[in-house]
């Protein structure tokens, strides 16, 4: 491609122009702002000094975005209470412009939306409100008065005599992204998304070796204007406030002589970090340096809980964080979208996961040590808002101007120590985390699954069991009770055989009696005499009226199984009782032998037996939950039948 | 790890259940003897129970 080129009007230096829409530029030799006029230039001010920057991107550099490279041809420098942040003016291939912002390593890529329909007024975007623009849902990240800062390169409108201007950042879900640029009049809106520098695939970056750059490795040393104690500044222009080590006073990092934010912090609340500040860590691949710490706290129903909270960082991905509390750790990171509001009663959603409320509170700053991307004061204080979705958790923290959302997700203290090559120990956790995995969960499930195949086995076998046993009427016989005819003395019944293999055999007795009482003392014999089983059986059977409401117990009839009598043949010795006082009543009486009868109750007894393991597995789930819902907002009730009970 | 524990129970519980009915094991107030005297057949008032509890005369209370 053919570049254009004119002379600047100021110095005569030739200007090349990358980007044939390019409405304005700036002379690289004299810095001075032109405005173009088809090939005509006109100056209109000038650069001054651009302010130092963290990035690496420059003019030039190329990259892809969706599969499309570009190069970058301009930018614009805004200052903000964090610092300084660049809008990058890109040319895609395509021939359309596009904006990369790079604020603090957070990346995102925008396009101005050509007809956005009226914007509301600037004054009216609250953190956190959501807001419909342009067909898509939003809620505001934040609203920035930022000061313009500088310009250089190519840009697709004037832009060289702001002030002060306002932005409203708009978070969509997932990682859409929208910002209200109030600099015009009316509003710009420019919609588009978060990126990564991995995304980016950037090419002809500045050398990292001068002016710092995201990758720098040298460390700004400087002394505490208050104890004199030598200070690291490990992010360069990043940091904003630096905690002294030695007397943990608060500086600013961004002025030269460190002007000191807060004299001093609470002695009481200075805390050892366990990871000591400046340490590298290995997670997954990247290598993450522990550069500021803070012991932040709630205070829930009187009971004040504290957690710290490290800063990592990484010169491409940022800023990261871990907690621990009570020795349990998460990684954090805080996320470029925000959760869909409304995922379920008071949750969210994010990624498709649906996260419970789990707690609101005050958190409070209470002490720092290290360097922080912002202006960070003991008692600073947010609107904390927790949501859980083992082993994530969502959290959102609102101050005035701000809203942000982060995910932690629990991590076990032993990869925080290989990470970071601890040499002590870190303390085992104590008690249940908010989002710690439930180590139970998923065991009943299992269990359970288990039980329905023993249930089908159990169904088969006994199946099996009914339809294969012999269940032989082997023997029967009608006798009566009489004192007049003799029959009440003992008697052996005529030889049976038992026939199959060793398996129980049945012996019934069912009798006439009403409202009396009989007892058969019953041996099954052997008929070579080598074994026996003796069994008695009482039979009652009693009915009658009582106070008009009528009434029965027992039964004339009852059946006794002898277990495993082996094959052969046998008798039945019976010597039959009854009350002295009926003696001379007589009575009749059956009594049926069966060889090989199933039964029901064992494989109950089995199943019942085999129930235990997932009910009791269950029941230690729900255990592990009502310890962590115990901590929260809404925890369980054994009384309460609410929407909090889930 | 539960679970194969929990399987190698089942199936050691459901083997057994079916074992059991299937050699007409189980639980019960049977006493078992040995060596029965032939004379029995002859004399059956000369046989005495070997269930002890209740001795070979049943004495109710109602």
């Amino acid at each position: 491609m053919t570049e254009r080129t004119a002379g600047c009007p100021n110095c005569g230096a030739e200007i090349v122009f990358r980007w044939s829409g390019a409405v304005q530029t700036s002379c690289p030799a004299c810095g001075s702002v032109l405005v173009r006029h088809d090939l005509d230039l006109t100056k209109v001010g000038s650069v001054g000094d651009v302010p130092p920057s963290m990035s690496r991107i420059q003019l030039g550099t190329e990259g892809t975005y969706n599969r499309l490279p570009f190069v970058v041809v301009g930018r614009i420098i805004y200052e903000y209470e964090r610092g300084h942040w660049s809008e990058w003016h890109i040319r895609l291939a395509d021939s359309s412009s596009a904006w990369l912002s790079d604020a603090q390593t957070e990346y995102a890529i925008t396009k101005q939306v050509a007809s956005p329909g009226t914007l509301p007024p600037a004054d009216t975007y609250r953190p956190g409100q959501p807001v419909a623009l342009h067909g898509a849902q939003y809620s505001v990240g934040s609203v920035t008065r930022a000061l313009y800062s500088g310009v250089e390169g190519e840009l697709p409108f004037e832009y060289w005599d702001k002030l002060q201007v306002i932005f409203v950042d708009l978070k969509g879900t997932a990682n859409a992204f929208a910002t209200v640029d109030f600099s015009e009049t009316p509003a710009m809106l420019f919609a588009g998304e978060y990126v990564t520098y991995d995304d980016l695939h950037l090419t002809n970056l500045r050398d990292e070796s001068i002016g710092g750059g995201p990758r720098a490795t040298s460390i700004k040393g400087l002394n505490c204007p208050q104890c004199g104690a030598a200070i690291e500044l490990r992010t360069g222009a990043l940091a904003l406030s630096v905690a002294c080590p030695s007397c943990a006073a608060i500086l600013d990092a961004q002025d030269p002589n460190l002007a000191i934010l807060q004299e001093h912090q609470e002695r009481s609340g200075r805390v050892a970090p366990k990871i000591p500040l400046g340490t590298t860590g290995n997670f997954a691949g990247e290598r993450w340096q522990a550069i500021g710490f803070q012991v932040r706290g709630i205070r829930v129903g009187g009971t004040e809980y504290n957690w710290r909270e490290y800063l990592l960082w990484n010169a491409e991905r940022g800023f990261r964080y871990l907690t621990e509390y009570d020795g349990h750790w998460n990684e954090v990171a805080v996320l470029k979208g925000a959760p869909s509001e409304g995922g379920g009663s008071a949750g969210v959603a994010y990624n498709g996961e649906q996260f419970k409320h789990f707690q609101s509170a005050v958190a409070t700053t209470q002490f720092a040590l290290g360097e922080f991307p912002w202006q960070l004061r003991t008692g600073d204080h947010v609107d904390a808002d927790d949501y859980i979705a083992p082993p994530h958790m969502l959290s959102r923290e609102a101050s005035a101007d701000e809203v942000t959302w982060s995910l932690s997700t629990y991590t076990a203290p032993q990869r925080i120590a290989e990470a970071f090559k601890l040499t002590t120990p870190l303390p085992a956790p104590h008690g249940i985390f908010a989002n710690q995995p439930n180590p139970k969960a998923g065991v009943a499930r299992t269990l359970l699954r288990a039980f329905s195949v023993f249930t089908l086995v159990a169904v088969a076998l006994m199946a099996a069991r009914f339809a294969l046993a012999r269940n032989d009427k082997v023997f029967t016989e009608n006798r009566r009770y009489s004192v007049s005819s003799g029959d009440t003395a003992a008697f052996v019944t005529r030889v049976f055989a038992l026939d199959g293999h060793t398996s129980n055999v049945e012996v019934r007795i069912d009798t006439d009696l009403s409202n009396a009482w009989a007892y058969f003392n019953l041996a099954l014999l052997a008929e070579d005499g080598s074994v026996g089983y003796d069994v008695g059986r009482e039979v009652s059977n009693y009915a009658g009226v009582d106070g008009g409401e009528s009434w029965h117990e027992g039964s004339p009839h009852d059946k006794v199984v002898l277990p495993a009598v082996p094959p052969g043949k046998y008798y039945l010795r019976v010597d039959p009782e009854r009350d002295p006082a009926d003696v001379n009543t007589p009575f009749s009486y059956t009594l049926s032998v069966r060889r090989d009868v199933p039964r029901l109750w064992p494989f109950l007894i089995a199943l019942l037996l085999l129930a235990v393991p997932p009910v009791l597995a269950y029941f230690r789930e729900l255990a592990f939950e009502f310890g962590r819902w115990k901590e929260s907002d809404h925890p369980w009730s054994t009384t309460d039948s609410g929407d909090d009970d889930e | 790890m539960n679970r194969i524990l929990y399987i190698m129970l089942g199936v050691i519980v459901l083997a057994g259940t079916a074992a059991a009915e299937w050699r007409g094991w189980g639980p019960s107030a049977v006493t078992e003897v040995k060596d029965v005297p032939r004379t029995v057949r002859n004399n059956p008032g000369s046989y005495r129970p070997h269930y002890a509890f209740f001795g070979s005369s049943y004495r109710r209370g109602k």
